[in-house]
C-alpha cells in the first residue's frame, strides 16, 4: 500500500490539528520532540511532496507505544494506531527495524519456532495438572515458557502464571488442550511491521487449534487475546473459533462461588494493560476478581481504566531511558495510592514494572493477577 | 596489502600511541599480533615507519613508559613485539608505491641517518625525485656508524635501507656538504629543495690535561665509527669510558668485545640521572663493565706519551641546573686515580654545522642548525633541516619523526602552498588505575627476552637480544589492556537498571542515585561482558562491537562456505593454541567454521541463539584453560548464558546438546580424540531444523 493510500485509509487527513493526541500521549511527555499530531502533519506533508523514503527513515514511528490513548480521544477518529502499524509494515519491507530489547533474543526465538519440529513447551502442564490431546478448550500459553528462562533472574516466574491458570481451569472441570506445536501469537511481529511472518504464525496456530478439535481458545495474556480476537480474523477470515479471556471465564465462576478463597491482606492497585483495557474493553472483570479476594483492598490510581497509561514499551522495541521514565511515573502513581501491591494482568507489564522497580527503594510489590488469584484459592 | 583491521577503529589515542613521536599505533599492531595476524601487524607498523626493524631493536620506546599495563606489573614489551612483527617472513608483503605520475621536482636529502632516510622515503611516496648525499662511504648515518651490530645487525639495516632505495631513490656516498658540494650548488643543479639531516657526528672534547697529547685517548664517535665499519681498532687492557649516555655504553660494550679486560665507565652524576637506557646499562653490567657514579675526570695521566691512568674526583649533587638535573659538585680532597691504558671520551656530540655555517644560520649553542619553527624551514628558502643536526643528539625515532615532518613541509613548499606548523603533541593526562582495578587484573608477567650466552656475546658482535617465537609474541601481545577501546554508554538509551554494574568483572561502572551510569573508559579493559548483558543495547564497546561474532559467521554463510554438518567453533583467543592448530583443525574438520573470539565474555545469549538461527547444527565453545582467564569474575555469567541457551534450545525442540562447551587443554585446541567423539555426537543430532527445511526447499 502506498503511503498516500494509507493516509486515506486511516483517515489521517481528517486530523484537525487540535493536539489532543499529543496532550494525551505518554511518550510525548518524556521524549523531546515526539508528537503524534506533528508526526501526522509531517508524514502527510512528506507524502504530498513525494518524500516517502524520508518517512520510512523516520524513527518516530518506532517510538509510538501503540497504546491507543490518542485514538480513544481523537475527535476526528483518526486511526492513528493503524496508521503507525501500516507505516511500520512499509518501513519493515525496506529493511528497517527498531532496536529490540534483550538483544533481540525474543525475535530470534520466534524465527526459530519456524523450524517445523515440535517444541518441548508443555512439560510443565503435565506436572501442574490435567491436559488433553484433543477437546473443546485450547489453552494458548504463548511466550510464557520462554519468558520464564529469560526473566527468571528478575524474580518474575512467568511459567507459574501458566500452571496456576491450568490448575484453576482444572478446578472448574476444564481440561484444556495445550500443544507443543503452538507458535508465537504474532503480536510483536504485527506491530513491528513483519506482517508476512504474522500471517504465517496466525494461520499455523489456527490450523493447529482446529486440527485438535477445539472450539474455544483461552488466553491469559492480553496481547494474545486481542491479537487472536481482533487481528487474526483480518488476516485469516472467519476461523470458527472463539477467543476467551481467562479472567472473563474465571470471573463468572467466582461470582457463582466456584472457588473457596482464603484471605490475603493487601492494599492493592490495578494497572490496566493497554491491550486488555482500552483495546479489548476488559476493565471490570480483573477488578471484581481482586475485590472478591477476602482481605484485599483495591484502590485506584489517578489514571485508570480507559485513561490508564502504558507500561512504557511495546513489542520490545526501542526500550530506553524514556521507557524507564514512564515506568517510574506509573510506579510513583501506584505508590501514591498507598498500595503495597501493584497488580498487573499482562506478563510483559509484569516484566517491565519488575525491571523498573528493581533499581528503586520503593516499598511496592508487583504481582501477576493470575498468581495472586491462585494463592488466594490455594490451588 | 591494505589495512583491513575493520574492528579496530580510529579512536581516542591510547597512551602508547600518544607517546610515540611518529604516533605509531602500538595498540593496533599489538592486537593484530595477539590475533595471530602478523602480516597485518607488520603493515600497520610499516605504513608509518620506514625503519621498523631498526626501531624494534634500538627505539627507546616511550610507548612502554606510557603503557597502562605498567601500572599492573610491567608494560607490554612493545618494542620487542615490533621487532617480532618486522622479523618474520611476511614482511615483504607490504610495499609502498610512489604515484604513477611523478611531480618532476628534484629534492636533495643531505645525510642518510634516520631523519634523512625517513624524509627520502616519504618524499618518494609523494612523487618527488629524491637524491641522498652521504659524507661517509656507506649509508645509514648514526644507525650505521654509531650503533654497534650487537644491538642492530648490519644486515637488518641494509635490508631496510634497500627497501627505501627501491622506491626509486638514488644515493651518492662520499660527498660531504660544504667540502665536496655547497648548498648553493645543489640549487644550481636543479634541486628545488634540500633537507639537511647531517646528524651530530662531532665529539665534544673533555677539556682536561692529557687529552690532546697522549696516545690512547680517542673519541667515542670515531671509535664506534671504526668498530661499526668492520675495523677492529686496538683497545687497551684497561679502558675508561667517560660519559653516561648510550654512546658511552656502546663504547664500553664494544671495548669488551674487542678484548679489553677491564672497562670502567666514569659518570659524574648518579644512576638516576644517567641518560643511557636502563636495559643497556644492565647488559653492560652483565658483560663486566664497571660504572663509577658521581665521578668526574680531572686529568689523563701518561707515561712515555701513552695513557697510563685517569685521575678523578668524587662528586656530590648540588642545586638543579637549567635542564632540571642536579649539578654535580666536586668533593674536596676526594681525588683518586685508576690504572687505565685507554680513555674513550663520550660526553656528547654536536652537528658538524661549520659545513653550512656560511650559508645558513646556526645556533651558537651546540652548533645546531637553526630552524624557524616546527615546519623545519631554515633561514634559507627551500632549505629544511631536522634530526640531531637541529636538536643535538637525540633518539632514532625522533629523527624519523623529523624526517617525516620535513617531507610534509617540503611537499607543501614544492606545491607552492603555505608551510604548516606541526600539530602540537596531544597532551594525554597520565591517569592512574585505581587500586581495586589493579588488584582484580590477573598478573601476567612480561615476556623474558632470551639473550646470547655471555661467552658468545663477548666473542663477537652478534646480536645479543634474541627475538620472540610466535607463541611468545602472541602471549605477550595478549597482555594488552585495550586502552580506550572499552565500553561507552548511550545515555539516552540507558535505563539505569544496573545490569552492567552487577556484571562488570572489574566492578568499574557505578550508578548515582538518579540512575545515571558512570563508566570510566580509562579503567575499562574491553572484555565486553556489559555489552553482552545490557538489556537495551545502551552499552557498546569500540573493541569487537556488539554482534561481531554473528556478523563474522554471517559473512561465511553469505559466501556459502558452509558444509555439512554446519558447526561453529568459538575458540577463546586466550587458549594456548597457535595458527598451526587452527590450520590442522581446518584440514581435519573443514565443516567447523572457526571464529577465534577475543574472550567469550563478549558473546551474548542472543549471539549464540542467532548462530542457531543462521542454521548451525552445533556451536562449540572452547574456553581457555582457567589459568589464562583474563576476567575470572565474568565467567559465571558466561556459564549462565550457556545454560539459558541450552534451556531455550530444549524448549524449541532443537535440543540443548547442540551447544557444546569445553575447556581447552594446556596446549592446543583440544585433547587428542576429543573432536572425533564430539563429531560423532553431533552427527547423531542431525541437522538444525531450520537448515533441514532450507535443504528440503
Amino acid at each position: 500500500m502506498s503511503i498516500q493510500d494509507l493516509i486515506e485509509k486511516t483517515k489521517v487527513s481528517f486530523c484537525q490539528d487540535c493536539g489532543v493526541c499529543t496532550g494525551s500521549c505518554p511518550v510525548s511527555r518524556v521524549l523531546p520532540g515526539f508528537s503524534p499530531q506533528q508526526m501526522v502533519a509531517k508524514y502527510v506533508l512528506s507524502s504530498d511532496l513525494g518524500l516517502e523514503d524520508d518517512i520510512l527513515e523516520d524513527q518516530d514511528m518506532w517510538s509510538c507505544l501503540a497504546c491507543g490513548l490518542c485514538l480513544q480521544r481523537c475527535p476526528s477518529k483518526v486511526d492513528y494506531l493503524e496508521f503507525v502499524r501500516a507505516l511500520r509494515e512499509e518501513a519493515f519491507s525496506t529493511g528497517k527495524k527498531p532496536t529490540f530489547a534483550h538483544d533481540e533474543i525474543l525475535q530470534t526465538i520466534v524465527q526459530m519456532q519456524r523450524g517445523g519440529v515440535p517444541q518441548n513447551r508443555t512439560a510443565w502442564a503435565r506436572e501442574a495438572g490435567t491436559i488433553r490431546e484433543e477437546g473443546e478448550y485450547y489453552l494458548f500459553v504463548g511466550c510464557l515458557p520462554y519468558f520464564d528462562v529469560l526473566f527468571r533472574d528478575m524474580g518474575v516466574s512467568s511459567l507459574r502464571s501458566a500452571s496456576d491458570m491450568l490448575k484453576m481451569l482444572n478446578k472448574l472441570g476444564i481440561e484444556p488442550v495445550v500443544s507443543d506445536e503452538e507458535r508465537c501469537c504474532g503480536h510483536d511481529m504485527l506491530w513491528s511491521g513483519n506482517v508476512e511472518l504474522f500471517k504465517e504464525l496466525a494461520s499455523h496456530n489456527v490450523e493447529l487449534i482446529k486440527r485438535l478439535g477445539c472450539k474455544k481458545v483461552i488466553f491469559g495474556c492480553p496481547e494474545g487475546y486481542l491479537t487472536f480476537k481482533s487481528y487474526y480474523p483480518l488476516y485469516c477470515g472467519d476461523m470458527g473459533l472463539e477467543a476467551v479471556h481467562f479472567y472473563d471465564l474465571v470471573h463468572d465462576q467466582i461470582q457463582e462461588g466456584a472457588f473457596q478463597m482464603s484471605p490475603l491482606e493487601h492494599k492493592a492497585t490495578y494497572h490496566d494493560p493497554c491491550r486488555l483495557g482500552r483495546m479489548a474493553g476488559i476493565y471490570e472483570a480483573p477488578r471484581e476478581i481482586i475485590s472478591s479476594i477476602p482481605g484485599m483492598e483495591l484502590v485506584e490510581m489517578e489514571r485508570n481504566r480507559e485513561n490508564a497509561v502504558c507500561c512504557g514499551i511495546s513489542c520490545w522495541a526501542n526500550c530506553s531511558s524514556y521507557s524507564k521514565q514512564m515506568q517510574m511515573d506509573r510506579l510513583k502513581e501506584a505508590e501514591a495510592t498507598g498500595a503495597d501491591t501493584l497488580i498487573t494482568a499482562c506478563p510483559k507489564c509484569n516484566i517491565h514494572f519488575s525491571c523498573a522497580l528493581s533499581s528503586t527503594e520503593m516499598g511496592l510489590e508487583v504481582k501477576d493477577l493470575t498468581q495472586l488469584m491462585a494463592s488466594a484459592m490455594d490451588v | 596489502m591494505q589495512d583491513n583491521t575493520t574492528h579496530i577503529k580510529q579512536n581516542d589515542d591510547p597512551p602508547c600511541k600518544a607517546a610515540c613521536p611518529i604516533l605509531t599505533d602500538a595498540r593496533e599492531y599489538v592486537q593484530l599480533i595477539a590475533e595471530r595476524r602478523f602480516e597485518e601487524a607488520f603493515a600497520s607498523i610499516r605504513k608509518l615507519n620506514p625503519l621498523p626493524s631498526v626501531c624494534g631493536r634500538i627505539c627507546t620506546h616511550p610507548c612502554e613508559a606510557a603503557c597502562k599495563r605498567g601500572q599492573v606489573e610491567e608494560p607490554i614489551a612493545i618494542a620487542t613485539l615490533k621487532r617480532f612483527a618486522c622479523d618474520g617472513p611476511w614482511k615483504d608483503q607490504y610495499k609502498g608505491t610512489p604515484p604513477a605520475k611523478p611531480t618532476g621536482h628534484k629534492v636533495a636529502v643531505v645525510g642518510s641517518g634516520p631523519a634523512g632516510l625517513a624524509a627520502a622515503h616519504d618524499l618518494a611516496l609523494l612523487g618527488h625525485d629524491v637524491m641522498i648525499f652521504e659524507a661517509l662511504p656507506i649509508l645509514g648515518g648514526m644507525l650505521r656508524v654509531g650503533v654497534p651490530p650487537y644491538r642492530l645487525p648490519k644486515d637488518v639495516l641494509d635490508e631496510e635501507i634497500q627497501a627505501i632505495l627501491d622506491l626509486g631513490i638514488e644515493a651518492k656516498t662520499g660527498v660531504r656538504l660544504g667540502e665536496d658540494i655547497k648548498l648553493a650548488e645543489l640549487f644550481e643543479q636543479g634541486y628545488k629543495a634540500v633537507f639537511l639531516a647531517i646528524g651530530a657526528h662531532k665529539d665534544r672534547k673533555l677539556g682536561i690535561p692529557g687529552e690532546d697529547e697522549l696516545a690512547g685517548v680517542v673519541s667515542a664517535v670515531s671509535f664506534l665509527r671504526q668498530v661499526n665499519q668492520g675495523e677492529s681498532p686496538e683497545v687497551g687492557e684497561k679502558v675508561a669510558i667517560i660519559g653516561g649516555g648510550n654512546t658511552a655504553v656502546d663504547s664500553a660494550r664494544s671495548a669488551r668485545r674487542l678484548g679489553a679486560k677491564e672497562v670502567h665507565m666514569v659518570y659524574r652524576r648518579t644512576s638516576d640521572e644517567m641518560p643511557a637506557a636502563g636495559e643497556e646499562i644492565e647488559d653492560a653490567s652483565e658483560e663486566g663493565v664497571r660504572i663509577s657514579y658521581l665521578t668526574s675526570p680531572l686529568e689523563i695521566l701518561g707515561k712515555d706519551g701513552k695513557v697510563s691512568g685517569l685521575k678523578c674526583i668524587k662528586n656530590e649533587l648540588g642545586e638543579p641546573d637549567a635542564d632540571g638535573r642536579r649539578r654535580p659538585k666536586p668533593v674536596e680532597g676526594s681525588e683518586f686515580s685508576i690504572d687505565v691504558d685507554m680513555v674513550i671520551a663520550a660526553i656528547g656530540q654536536a652537528p658538524e654545522s661549520s659545513s653550512v655555517g656560511e650559508e645558513l644560520e646556526v645556533a651558537e649553542r651546540g652548533n645546531r642548525i637553526h630552524v624557524e619553527d616546527s615546519s623545519l624551514v631554515t633561514t634559507r628558502a627551500g632549505v629544511f633541516a631536522g634530526g640531531d643536526a637541529v636538536t643535538g643528539p637525540a633518539t632514532a625515532v625522533k629523527a624519523i619523526a623529523a624526517g617525516k615532518r620535513a617531507a610534509i613541509s617540503i611537499d607543501l613548499y614544492l606545491r607552492g602552498e603555505a608551510l604548516q606548523e606541526a600539530k602540537p603533541a596531544k597532551e594525554i593526562e597520565a591517569q592512574e588505575l585505581p587500586e581495586g582495578i589493579v588488584e582484580k587484573t590477573p598478573v601476567s608477567p612480561r615476556c623474558l627476552i632470551q639473550t646470547l650466552s655471555l661467552d658468545d656475546r663477548l666473542a663477537a658482535f652478534d646480536e645479543v637480544a634474541l627475538g620472540l617465537t610466535g607463541e611468545q609474541a602472541i602471549l605477550e601481545a595478549q597482555r594488552c589492556l585495550h586502552c580506550n577501546l572499552g565500553a561507552t554508554v548511550d545515555e539516552e538509551r540507558c535505563i539505569g537498571c544496573g545490569t552492567c554494574v552487577e556484571a562488570c568483572p572489574l566492578e568499574i561502572p557505578s550508578m548515582d542515585p538518579d540512575g545515571r551510569l558512570d563508566l570510566d573508559l580509562f579503567q575499562c579493559q574491553a572484555c565486553g561482558t556489559c555489552v553482552a548483558e545490557c538489556p537495551v543495547q545502551a552499552v557498546n564497546a569500540r573493541f569487537y562491537p556488539h554482534r561481531w561474532v554473528v556478523s563474522e559467521v554471517q559473512k561465511i554463510v553469505g559466501d556459502s562456505r558452509i558444509t555439512d554438518p554446519f558447526i561453529v567453533g568459538l575458540f577463546s583467543q586466550y587458549g594456548n593454541f597457535n595458527q598451526g592448530d587452527l590450520d590442522a583443525l581446518g584440514q581435519a574438520f573443514p565443516q567447523i567454521v572457526q571464529v577465534p573470539v577475543f574472550g567469550l565474555e563478549r558473546v551474548s545469549l542472543s549471539d549464540m541463539m542467532q548462530l542457531f538461527q543462521l542454521g548451525a547444527d552445533a556451536v562449540l565453545i572452547g574456553k581457555a584453560p582457567p589459568e589464562n582467564n583474563r576476567f575470572p569474575g565474568a565467567w559465571p555469567l558466561v556459564e549462565k548464558r550457556c545454560e539459558a541457551v541450552r534451556e531455550i534450545l530444549d524448549l524449541l525442540g532443537y535440543g540443548g546438546e547442540r551447544l557444546i562447551i569445553y575447556t581447552m587443554p594446556k596446549e592446543g585446541l583440544f585433547e587428542a580424540g576429543w573432536m572425533d567423539e564430539t563429531m560423532e555426537r553431533i552427527s547423531t543430532l542431525g541437522p538444525n531444523p531450520l537448515r533441514r527445511q532450507a535443504i528440503a526447499a
